[in-house]
């Protein structure tokens, strides 16, 4: 396997979730995650950014391998999960962790910390014994930053950002080369959000650990994934794909460029500056019946013809790649005219 | 000469917990403008929604309030008698909460609903006389009235819910309107469309609205005024371009530039060290001492009190000049 091979890559992936609608009618397939083709190098931050509902949580729950798709493949190492030997599926599966939104959910509330931290270790057979695993667990606790004695707390006995620093360490422990965190600061106090995504940047700087941060939130994700990528969602679809700063200022899709219109920056100055959204129509359309064509003509601006007739592929443009047929006639947009009219 | 609509003077509020006493606001003194869209900013625990909740003598059973005063057109509210008290409430204020989701009645139609509390306040209107009232109030909110008024709560999205309290609270005429986290759960482009109506309201009506919210982007962009509270005390308060341009508190501070934003330069941002404090045990002196980099001996001794910093500005900190001249704040 040489360098160059992704990490993780999506070809063609599709995920529909069926819903029953009774004994004699066909059961309603809904189109969750569709077409979507995507990399993850290692080491690299992604950012999955979209509205609720867009599919971005689908999307990593395929790449953990929580969910199969439907159809299209998910490699790792180049390997197709869904075609290896158990032993490479459970390396895999090690391989890639979850850290989800609702830390206290996440833990046992019956069980100490201990057992959720050592369990694991010892489970995987990556300690010989309960003092070797407890070395391990920490170690992982001072590279997140939580006090040993903690230990023998129970998940309820923390705060929200404590317990969120030992998600991530129960991620590490499992010498994971990804992990998966959707929406990880979005139930934490503000004060203390910041720490938590450098918290990640330090995994990811220190011990190589890829990381896809799946979020509504642009400010953070921007912040997290600096130097990395991010893929904009809408209904089910990848519609854009590029560098965090290239995409963020110089958005391609008609979508983006409503959606940061939309963002509040933190600033009275410019916050207050009026302007209109680029959109036709505030309401998003149902997953389960989605639009022909684009899925975002009928709110569009720019919308044509052509663009109810044809579904746009995501095709390489100036900063990345983009899904719209009008790509290369739309006018010019940045982010710093739109919020500093400069 | 601006008037306030609502004083709150010397407010305590306290919870019984079985680990003690909480206090949730801790003698906090509070004007809501005249006119004016005011910000009420902080964390969750920090006593926000509680101080909202004593303007409309609604805190929950377990909580008691210790002490103050809510004046509104000269009158104390938490004196009133109870019809007194109703009537007051969706009339001269109301307020919208947090989920809206789970403020309507899943049995009853948006007209239904509208019609009840209407009934309630003006027992001798008949139905079909105000129903061109219910439509323009939908319409106000950008929902079309043939359809909503028959609906059930569960067949509107989560952003008409919300629109559908906005016209709901309107309905009386109130003069003040309390607005709970309005647009938490909501994605960013409803969250602008519902502020733009809001707005447009408050342009059209000139309403007071008390905003709270811990969404610092949210604040700059709608209010007028801010107050950030930490650990149940005001700790700033004031135009929102004074406190942005020259913020003297070290928490508001850290509030207002460390939340991510589009704009940033690409450099790491310090965390706020520590964490939020018990507010059962209070650290003594300012509560924000245990976190703050320009603590010293007086701070761990001293509550400070709000000074008046500027035209429209007030600050709690007893080294704001030091913190200032350090972070390169002019004052």
């Amino acid at each position: 396997m040489d360098e160059k091979t992704p990490l993780i890559s999506l070809q063609h992936m599709d995920l529909y979730y069926e819903t029953k609608r009774g004994l004699f009618k066909p059961p309603l397939r809904v189109g969750a995650a569709l077409d979507i083709n995507l990399d993850i190098r290692k080491g690299e931050v992604l950012a999955i950014v979209g509205e609720s509902g867009c599919g971005k949580t689908t999307l990593g729950n395929v790449i953990i391998g929580m969910l199969k798709p439907t159809s299209g493949k998910l490699l790792y190492n180049g390997q197709d999960v869904y075609g290896m030997g158990r032993a490479a599926f459970r390396e895999y599966r090690s391989s890639v962790q979850l850290v989800q939104q609702d830390s206290y959910a996440a833990l046992n509330p019956v069980k100490t910390l201990r057992h959720s931290l050592c369990g694991p270790v010892l489970h995987k057979k990556l300690a010989k014994n309960g003092a070797e695993a407890l070395e391990q667990v920490y170690e992982a606790l001072d590279m997140v930053g939580i006090n040993h004695e903690e230990l023998d707390k129970y998940p309820h006995e923390l705060s929200g950002g404590q317990r969120q620093r030992i998600l991530m360490a129960r991620a590490i422990l499992m010498r994971p080369k990804l992990i998966v965190a959707d929406e990880p600061v979005s139930m934490i106090d503000v004060s203390l959000r910041i720490s938590i995504l450098n918290l990640m940047s330090k995994l990811n700087k220190t011990l190589g650990i890829a990381f896809v941060y799946i979020t509504h939130d642009f400010g953070t994700a921007r912040y997290i994934a600096r130097e990395g990528s991010i893929a904009i969602m809408y209904l089910g679809k990848m519609v854009e794909y590029g560098n965090v700063r290239e995409v963020l200022e110089h958005p391609a899709h008609p979508y983006l460029q409503a959606l940061l219109t939309a963002v509040p920056v933190p600033d009275p100055f410019i916050a207050k500056r009026k302007r209109e959204l680029p959109l036709k129509s505030i309401d998003m359309p149902s997953v389960a019946a989605p639009p022909t064509g684009c899925r975002f003509h009928p709110r569009c601006p720019y919308a044509e013809e052509r663009c109810s007739r044809e579904e746009p592929e995501l095709l390489p443009c100036d900063n990345g790649a983009c899904a719209c047929h009008l790509t290369s006639r739309l006018p010019q947009w940045s982010l710093r005219k739109d919020k500093l009219g400069r | 000469m601006t008037n306030n609509i609502v004083e709150v003077r010397d407010m305590t509020v306290e919870f019984r917990k079985p680990r003690g006493a909480l206090l949730a606001v801790n003698h906090v003194d509070f004007d809501v403008r005249e006119g004016c869209v005011t910000a009420l900013v902080g964390e969750s625990g920090s006593g926000k929604s509680t101080l909202a909740f004593t303007m409309l003598n609604i805190v929950n059973t377990t909580g008691r309030i210790l002490s103050g005063e809510v004046l509104y057109g000269g009158r104390n509210i938490l004196e009133l008698s109870t019809e007194e008290l109703n009537a007051y409430k969706w009339k001269e204020v109301s307020m919208i909460f947090q989920s809206a989701q789970s403020a309507l009645n899943p049995l009853m139609t948006i007209q239904e609903h509208f019609w009840e509390t209407y009934h309630v306040h003006e027992p001798h209107a008949k139905e079909e006389d105000v129903i061109p009232r219910f439509r323009q109030l939908l319409e106000d909110v950008r929902l079309d009235p043939d359809r909503v008024l028959k609906l059930y709560p569960h067949e509107l999205s989560g952003g008409m819910k919300q629109r559908v309290m906005i016209a709901f609270a309107m309905l009386l005429e109130p003069k003040f309107l309390i607005l709970d986290e309005p647009t938490t759960a909501l994605d960013v482009i409803t969250q602008d469309y519902i502020f733009s109506i809001l707005d447009r309201i408050h342009q059209e009506t000139g309403v007071s609205m008390l905003l709270l919210t811990h969404d610092i982007g949210v604040v700059a962009k709608v209010a007028d005024r801010i107050a950030v509270m930490y650990a149940g005390r005001i700790v700033e308060m004031g135009d929102i371009f004074e406190v942005f341009r020259s913020t003297a508190h070290p928490y508001a501070h850290a509030l207002i530039t460390t939340a991510p934003s589009l704009l940033d330069r690409d450099e790491d941002k310090e965390p706020i060290p520590g964490t939020p404090p018990d507010l059962i045990d209070l650290p003594a002196g300012c509560a924000f001492h245990p976190r703050c980099p320009y603590a010293t001996e007086l701070c761990r001794r001293e509550v400070p009190v709000l000074r008046t910093v500027g035209e429209d500005h007030q600050a709690a900190c007893h080294h704001m000049e030091t913190f200032r001249k350090e972070a390169g704040i002019h004052g």
